[in-house]
């Protein structure tokens, strides 16, 4: 039943109920007291009846005596009798029902028998007997006593019946009592009852619904209500359960729905992964293949340099080991010559004119002057192309592909020398100014060809940089500083610096890229740094440094650790021959 | 959840306290109003009854007579008594008396004198009702004497020498008033009649003055009409020569050691007696009425003053 209807109708009953009960019980009530009422007003006046009554008897028993004593036959005895008549014909109207009227009736028929009697033997013998008299007396009380009994019993009878009456009062009193406890234990039951059967199942039913709303809420959809009630609930709790079946439906299809996109998303995530993986190695494929291709031009440089300069060096070498070993000789000779024209001249004080003449045109005295300064000057020269031979074999190492302790300054100075042509001052501009801080290093264990390789990078870049700043800007001093200090005995750096323009951020950060130049096209390949950078940062686990600010300079800081692990040397194999500035190339 | 449980259980319990609250207010009600209304003790009636009533009649008419008496009034009383009642018919007075005194019976139909001599033998019993005459209207009646309608006899003095019957000795109306009376007179019957003899029951003492055994015999008037209106006297073939002054009637008596709700029981049934309901003393009643120790006075002085002169003459 719906909850509304429950309460209306237990409601209702309940109004009904308390109405009809103590309306009842109010009139039944009424109707016992009134007849109550009546009944005890009856049985007071039947009590009063019979003493009156009494009253009467007595009265006529005392004229009865009179009569006997006195022989009064004028008495008025028979008034007596009448008036008690009367009375005992009140009190039977009063109790109709009362069988000790009719026994006092008869007793008082002894009564007035006896009285007539006596009326008559007075008439006949004026004179009584004293026995007789008293026997009259005590019959005459003996009447009178049974009348008292009878009246008696009847007062009794009243006075019992008041008592009934009472209780009957009371026990109305008390069922009218029971009745509006009945009532009240009645309204009591119907709360409690109402309470249980309305209140209850709907406070549980809400309960249900809250745990259920709840669990829906944690996400258990699968949840159903089970409230069969059959009221409003019921509907709610079906319609919820319905909610929740649909919800369910929604939800698994969003879960489905979900569980795709988590898929594509997945699989999005794996390409884009794949993808960044694929760029990553395309990336590193790539920079690879420039490093490769760095390396092979390199290389094909490098080795076709590298066997052009071992080549020309050695070829050069030889002539001039011919011109520089038999200067000597000729400055032998040329003395001895000049030694014996000395002595002609003394011995042939005239000469010829065709020999004066000779010597006039020849000017001889100039000669003996001037050639042995021309084959001091031609050693010199020849010395200084060894020199430079020494130099290229000694840059191109081409005997050095090992790790060696090897000093840096040497190879420095090496490179300096190879670069002299560039730095000298000529007449058209001036020299770069070297400025060189070395300080005490140790040997250091390094490729030395391909240090001195950086060495030829920076310097040369720097030298670049001078003379494009003194060639475009008119820069009148240029320098270059070359410093060198071991850092806490365990690794030397190199600071190599020149007061050039600088250069921008922007170039900083692609100055190690392969390929990345400034230079006009054909001037440059853009390896040079990079390959500077492999050289010391992969090959020699060194760093390399650029500080530089445009219009401050550059300064390229490298520093190498005096000792090298040894696993890196194998890297190296490839580059036994090959590294090798392409400004070398150029130069050359 | 937690606050929904805890507010259910605010409002179960103010259920609780409204329910409490009512009954307590309904109890403290009723005490209050049973308090006001405080019913004073019944009146307990009891109505326990005896659990059979033994009544001792004295053996005055002949056994079957008094069998045809007794019935009626058995019916009667064990109807409105709604109790057993057993009659028990004594031998004779002394055996009445015995009983009495014993405690074998509870009720009895005595003789006045039979009474005072139980009385005597220390029976606790107290007068109940005594019948009343319907000749007279009163519960006395009064003793005569008898002759034969043709007998010379007419006063007490002739009867002197002559042949007599006295009922019995314990007999009021068949032995004290008579010889009493002839006392007063000065006339010692068992020294001046020529003959005294005791037939035992009114009924024989007729009997004997009817065959002429005797010339005058002694009983009461209430028998002798009662013959006469029964049949078995013809008015006109005796005379009454004497009649005593009222004497006390015989009466019932009931043991004191009855419940006194059912002595008055018993009294009221008596008093109610319907008209036509035999004498069982052979008297014709109208009925009963109540009697009082003192009504006996008269007797008791009567027997105080035989018996010292009895005595005296022994």
């Amino acid at each position: 039943m719906k909850i509304f209807n429950k309460f209306i109708l237990s409601s209702a009953f309940f109004a009904g109920l308390i109405a009809v009960g103590l309306t009842g019980s109010s009139l039944a009530r009424n109707k016992v007291t009134a007849n109550i009422n009546v009944k005890l007003e009856n049985t007071v006046q039947a009590i009063e009846a019979a003493l009156r009554l009494e009253i009467v008897l007595m009265q006529e028993i005392d004229t009865l005596k009179d009569d006997v004593l006195i022989d009064n036959n004028n008495s008025d005895i028979k008034e007596h009798h009448q008036e008690f008549e009367i009375q005992l014909q009140k009190l039977e109207t009063l109790l109709p029902n009362a069988k000790e009227i009719q026994d006092i009736r008869r007793r008082h028929q002894f009564l007035v028998r006896l009285s007539n009697e006596i009326r008559k033997s007075n008439e006949a013998s004026p004179n009584v007997d004293l026995d007789d008299l008293k026997q009259d007396f005590r019959a005459i009380n003996s009447f009178a006593k049974d009348i008292k009994l009878f009246l008696g019993d009847l007062t009794d009878r009243n006075h019992e019946k008041i008592i009934i009456v009472q209780e009957e009062m009371d026990k109305a009193h008390e069922t009218y009592q029971r009745v509006t406890y009945g009532i009240i234990i009645a309204i009591v039951l119907i709360f409690i009852s109402q309470f249980f059967l309305i209140m209850l199942p709907l406070i549980n039913s809400l309960e249900k619904l809250q745990k259920g709303a709840s669990a829906i809420a944690t996400g258990k959809l699968d949840y159903r209500l089970n409230i069969n009630t059959k009221d409003e609930l019921e509907q709610l709790a079906n319609e919820f359960n319905r909610m929740t079946g649909k919800l369910t439906e929604s939800y698994s299809e969003i879960i489905e729905r979900s569980g795709e996109l988590l898929k594509l998303n997945r699989n999005l995530k794996n390409e884009i992964s794949d993808r960044t993986q694929a760029q990553a190695e395309l990336q590193a494929t790539l920079d690879e293949l420039k490093n490769t291709q760095a390396q092979l031009i390199q290389t094909e440089k490098m080795s076709s340099l590298g066997q052009m300069v071992a080549g020309v060096a050695h070829e050069i070498n030889n002539p001039v080991s011919f011109v520089y070993g038999n200067i000597n000789h000729v400055n032998d000779y040329v003395t001895d010559i000049l030694e014996l024209i000395e002595l002609y001249q003394q011995e042939l004080s005239s000469p010829g004119e065709d020999i004066e003449e000779k010597l006039e045109d020849m000017e001889l005295d100039f000669v003996k002057e001037d050639l042995p300064k021309i084959l001091a000057s031609m050693k010199m020269g020849a010395t200084r192309i060894r020199e430079i031979v020494l130099s290229l074999r000694n840059f191109s190492r081409l005997d050095e592909a090992d790790m060696k302790e090897v000093d840096i300054h040497e190879g420095i100075e090496s490179t300096l020398l190879i670069l002299q042509n560039r730095l000298k001052s000529k007449p058209n501009r001036t020299g770069i100014e070297i400025i060189k801080n070395y300080n005490n290093l140790p040997k250091i264990e390094c490729y030395p060809g391909q240090l001195n390789q950086t060495f030829m990078n920076i310097l040369s870049n720097a030298i670049d940089v001078l003379e494009e700043g003194r060639d475009t800007f008119g820069m009148q001093n240029p320098q270059i500083s070359i410093n060198t200090e071991l850092i806490d005995n365990k690794k030397i750096a190199v600071r190599i610096a020149d007061n050039g323009m600088g250069m921008s951020e922007e170039v900083k950060n692609k100055l190690f890229d392969p390929f990345f130049t400034t230079k006009p096209v054909g001037k440059g390949t853009g390896l040079g740094l990079s390959i500077t950078y492999q050289i010391i940062v992969d090959k020699h686990q060194g760093k390399l440094y650029c500080v530089s600010e445009p219009g401050k300079g550059t300064e390229f800081i490298i520093e190498i650790p005096q000792h090298q692990k040894r696993e890196s040397n194998e890297v190296m194999e490839s580059e036994k021959l090959g590294v090798m500035s392409e400004e070398l190339g150029v130069m050359s | 959840m937690r606050k929904n449980n805890s507010s259910l259980n605010k409002s179960a319990a103010f259920l609780l306290v409204t329910i409490v609250a009512f009954f307590y207010a309904g109890c403290s009600n009723r005490v209050s109003t049973t308090n006001s209304l405080a019913i004073p003790p019944a009146v307990a009636v009891s109505n326990k009854n005896i659990s059979a009533l033994r009544i001792g009649v004295l053996p005055t008419q002949s056994p079957e007579e008094q069998q045809r008496m007794i019935e009626p009034l058995k019916e009667y009383l064990e109807e409105s008594l709604e109790t057993k009642v057993n009659f028990r018919v004594a031998s004779d007075y002394k055996r009445i008396v015995e009983w009495l005194a014993d405690g074998e019976i509870d009720m009895a139909y005595v003789a006045g004198v039979s009474y005072l001599e139980a009385l005597e033998a220390g029976a606790e019993i107290e007068p109940l009702v005594a019948p009343i005459d319907k000749y007279t209207g009163r519960p006395w009646y009064r003793a005569a004497i008898l002759v034969k309608a043709d007998s010379n006899i007419k006063t007490l003095h002739q009867l002197r020498n002559k042949r007599f019957a006295f009922v019995n000795k314990s007999s009021t109306s068949g032995y004290l008033m008579p010889f009493s009376a002839l006392n007063k007179l000065g006339i010692n019957p068992e020294q001046e009649f020529e003959k005294v003899i005791y037939p035992g029951t009114h009924a024989k003492t007729l009997e004997a003055l009817k065959n002429g055994d005797i010339d005058a015999a002694a009983t009461n008037i209430p028998y002798y009409r009662k013959q006469q209106t029964m049949g078995k006297l013809r008015p006109e073939e005796f005379r009454v020569v004497w009649k005593s002054p009222p004497i006390p009637p015989s009466l019932i008596v009931v043991s004191k050691r009855l419940p006194a709700n059912s002595i008055k029981k018993l009294k009221t049934s008596f008093l109610n007696t319907p008209e036509g309901l035999e004498d069982i003393f052979g008297g014709q009643s109208a009925g009963y009425t109540t009697i009082i120790d003192a009504d006996y006075t008269p007797i008791r002085e009567l027997r105080a003053k035989l018996s010292l002169e009895t005595e005296k003459v022994k």
